[in-house]
């Protein structure tokens, strides 16, 4: 790896591609360097929503960030969803294409819901053999994210930095790193958000989630309605602090949406934070 | 315990009652989710059966349809039929419709005959079919002006028998409805036809005199809406 102090500033900031925004996204009005799209919004449609993407995509790179592909199943991939995955991976030559490390199918059920995994051996086989096998349907190196969760296995062998560092060991996968779902799984089970990031793989992460959370009786939600908020961004300074100098940096926001320009000001606070960072490695 | 077993069981957990706040998380996101679809999918159901017996109905569904598709958009299909079992006929049938708008709304994206393409059609040999976006619709009553006056904030008629057939299609990206005649509802039901097999229907409905005349009228009226597939 290059020392930092040669490191270029080659970070890339984006934004999360929602409906109140369309029209600039449309109209390459946009400051923003990339753009990220649920996968399933735009998987096997036409009419407006596929006119839209195309539209954004002349100006954009875009990023395919999906929610249901279920890399943790015991029941494997479903077929279907890779072949339609992989028509729009054609169509739209994306930037990544990632998803979640964890399982959303089971029995024939679909839970809509990113469901956590126990951190065991028999989990990462298992997820390392379905991102084996997305890799292969897609024709493409997948970015996997760490999730947010709310309750913990007795059964987990290791922590989950640990669990998906193997996984990028083991499949080539890179790495889509939220920096809300570390800081909110730290604090919902007491882990130390610190040691997590001194285990994650850095030289595989491509990309930064950036969102904000909420906080019910006993537990923070990934809820994505709300700016993100101080403890992150200080996860958030220590997360830019050892990762790579062209990272796709993003904000993430699905609820209670705002005019762009607060979404705009949230992203040029990440973007001085990556550059003050940058400036302290190479000061250091 | 095995993966396979412990995501059984999470499952299981998800759909029940545990108490755990953990668990109580993923359950609350799991209903409100398919419950937002719904409402989101419905919304002339929704002022037609009133908040709160939208609600109940919608959570009975939920309870009785647990999601079998990876993506979230097919969850509604079988609700209109969920509310034919619910004896709430005219709901059903607003819903059979916002479904219909809703996967046309989205449907594939063909070449469409235009108005421009009339006079290029070597209508001897043509087959006409309707275009993958549109929905063809048999109701039993007047739940398409029910449907029209909720849009429109009007107050809705009376529901009433009258079997009406619909046509929903897209143009322009935007989802139109209008209900059609007998001879356009038979023709559409047939999926794939020839010109002369429209003309020969036409004059069946309307005599010798009119029909030639409404089947060329009919082809006009579907090159203007963009409704039909643009022939080979």
């Amino acid at each position: 790896m290059p020392a930092p102090s040669a490191t270029p500033f080659t970070a890339r900031f984006g934004l999360g591609l929602r409906k109140p925004h369309y029209g600039e996204a449309v109209a390459g009005a946009m400051p923003v360097d990339f753009l990220e799209v649920i996968s399933e919004n735009f998987m096997g449609v036409g009419g407006k929503p596929r006119a839209i993407l195309h539209a954004a995509r002349a100006h954009y790179p875009v990023a395919l960030h999906g929610v249901s592909m279920s890399v943790g199943a015991a029941d494997g991939l479903d077929a279907d969803y890779l072949r339609t995955l992989r028509a729009l991976v054609d169509e739209v030559e994306p930037l990544f294409v990632s998803d979640h490390l964890c399982w959303t199918r089971q029995g024939g059920w679909q839970s809509h819901d990113l469901l956590p995994l126990p951190y065991t051996a028999e989990a990462l086989a298992v997820v390392c053999a379905n991102v084996d096998r997305a890799q292969t349907a897609l024709g493409r190196q997948m970015l996997i994210e760490n999730p947010s969760s709310y309750v913990t296995f007795a059964a987990s062998e290791m922590g989950e930095a640990e669990f998906l560092a193997e996984v990028v060991a083991r499949t080539g996968c890179a790495l889509l790193l939220d920096v809300n779902n570390i800081y909110v799984s730290a604090m919902n089970h007491g882990l130390d958000a610190q040691a997590y990031l001194a285990t994650v793989p850095f030289a595989a992460v491509r990309q930064i989630h950036l969102a904000g959370h909420s906080e019910a009786e006993a537990l923070l939600i990934d809820t994505h309605d709300r700016p993100v908020p101080p403890p992150v961004w200080a996860l958030f300074a220590e997360t830019m602090a050892r990762a790579a100098a062209d990272v796709h940096v993003m904000i993430e926001r699905d609820d209670d949406i705002p005019p762009l320009a607060e979404l705009l000001a949230e992203l040029d606070m990440a973007r001085t934070m990556t550059r003050d960072g940058l400036v302290a490695r190479r000061a250091a | 315990m095995t993966l396979a077993a412990l995501q059984a069981d999470f499952r299981a957990t998800v759909l029940g009652d545990d108490k755990h706040p953990g668990f109580a998380v993923y359950r609350g996101t799991y209903r409100a989710q398919l419950m937002a679809c719904l409402t989101d999918t419905f919304p002339a159901v929704v002022a037609w059966l009133g908040d709160n017996a939208f609600h109940t109905e919608a959570a009975r569904f939920i309870d009785a349809h647990p999601p079998s598709s990876w993506s979230l958009d097919h969850y509604p299909a079988g609700f209109a039929d969920w509310l034919v079992g619910q004896n709430e006929a005219v709901a059903a049938e607003l819903a059979a419709i916002e479904w219909a708008l809703a996967t046309s709304f989205v449907g594939p994206d063909e070449a469409v005959l235009t108005v421009a393409d009339l006079a290029g059609v070597d209508w001897d040999n043509a087959q006409l079919a309707p275009s993958a976006a549109c929905r063809i619709l048999a109701l039993s009553g007047n739940a398409a002006g029910i449907w029209a006056a909720i849009q429109l904030g009007e107050t809705p008629p009376e529901p009433a028998l009258e079997p009406q057939t619909v046509l929903i299609w897209r143009q322009q990206q935007q989802c139109q409805l209008r209900v059609v005649a007998p001879l356009e509802a038979a023709m559409l039901a047939r999926g794939a036809f020839a010109f002369a097999d429209l003309c020969t229907a036409a004059v069946a409905h309307h005599g010798e005199d009119e029909g030639i005349a409404v089947a060329g009228a009919l082809l006009a009226q579907w090159a203007q809406d963009e409704c039909m597939r643009r022939p080979d």
